[in-house]
């Protein structure tokens, strides 16, 4: 892109503990039900 | 492993292709969605980034986006043999309710002291405030699009997806998609040059 007002910052890695949290959350919510909770409407 | 420099996807180890992974999470597999969130984490991530300039927000959406898709699993498409268009549809949808609660919570935030930074910290917390700054910057810059005209540009252009690839993310036609970056370009007044990868479609879209 071409220019700089709207150009993003470089992507960028998820820090390596935080895709450990969400591991685990993720673990947990397909364990515990068919996806268990309140859904919010995303699509 | 490979992994692609624009969008941080992990290329796979294995032959486990994204269509083969949609369709084991429609059976109701947690290894599935497991498996997606380590091909697409990093891609998410910078995508909820480039929506809401704060990191830490961007780290809360990625995680609901990828609940979000265990949750309607059974709706899940790919586009082109991928999943990611599907994930930035959750992700735009997420990004905009996280914002929405962002505001209050920097409001709330702003009665508090600053914290001390460790000085260990100090060079990646300033990166980490210098990239959410000019985010902002970017974002203030297109406040004067409509909400779909953005979601439109941050696919097509920031994420390289096709036409095709963003209809499908957006859950509208092709020409939908077509028209709003056209009549996104227009409002910038500004060329952006969409990727060559985006397709035949809009080799004649040009404005």
């Amino acid at each position: 892109m071409s220019d700089p007002r709207i150009t993003p910052p470089p992507p960028e890695r998820m820090p390596p503990a935080s895709k450990d949290r969400i591991r685990v959350e993720l673990r947990a919510a397909t364990h515990s039900s068919q996806g268990g909770g309140t859904p919010t409407r995303t699509r | 492993m490979r992994v692609d420099k624009e969008t941080l996807v992990t290329q796979p180890h294995t032959e486990e292709t994204d269509e083969a992974l949609v369709e084991a999470l429609h059976g109701g597999s947690g290894d599935a969605l497991t498996t997606l969130f380590d091909r697409y984490a990093d891609a998410v991530y910078t995508y909820c980034f480039r929506r809401t300039a704060s990191w830490s927000t961007a780290e809360d959406a990625s995680a609901t986006v990828f609940l979000e898709i265990w949750r309607g699993r059974s709706k899940v498409i790919t586009s082109g043999g991928s999943a990611l268009p599907w994930l930035y549809g959750v992700a735009n949808n997420v990004c905009r309710n996280a914002t929405r609660s962002s505001h209050r919570w920097t409001r709330a935030r702003s009665r508090l002291p600053l914290p001390q930074s460790e000085h260990d910290h100090a060079d990646s917390v300033a990166d980490r405030l210098d990239s959410e700054r000019q985010m902002a910057s970017v974002l203030a810059a297109l406040a004067g699009l409509s909400q779909p005209e953005q979601d439109v540009l941050a696919l097509v252009v920031w994420s390289a997806l096709s036409y095709d690839a963003a209809a499908t993310a957006l859950g509208v036609p092709v020409g939908t998609v077509r028209s709003r970056l056209a009549r996104a370009r227009r409002r910038l007044v500004i060329a952006v040059d969409v990727p060559a990868s985006s397709g035949p479609a809009q080799k004649d879209d040009h404005v």
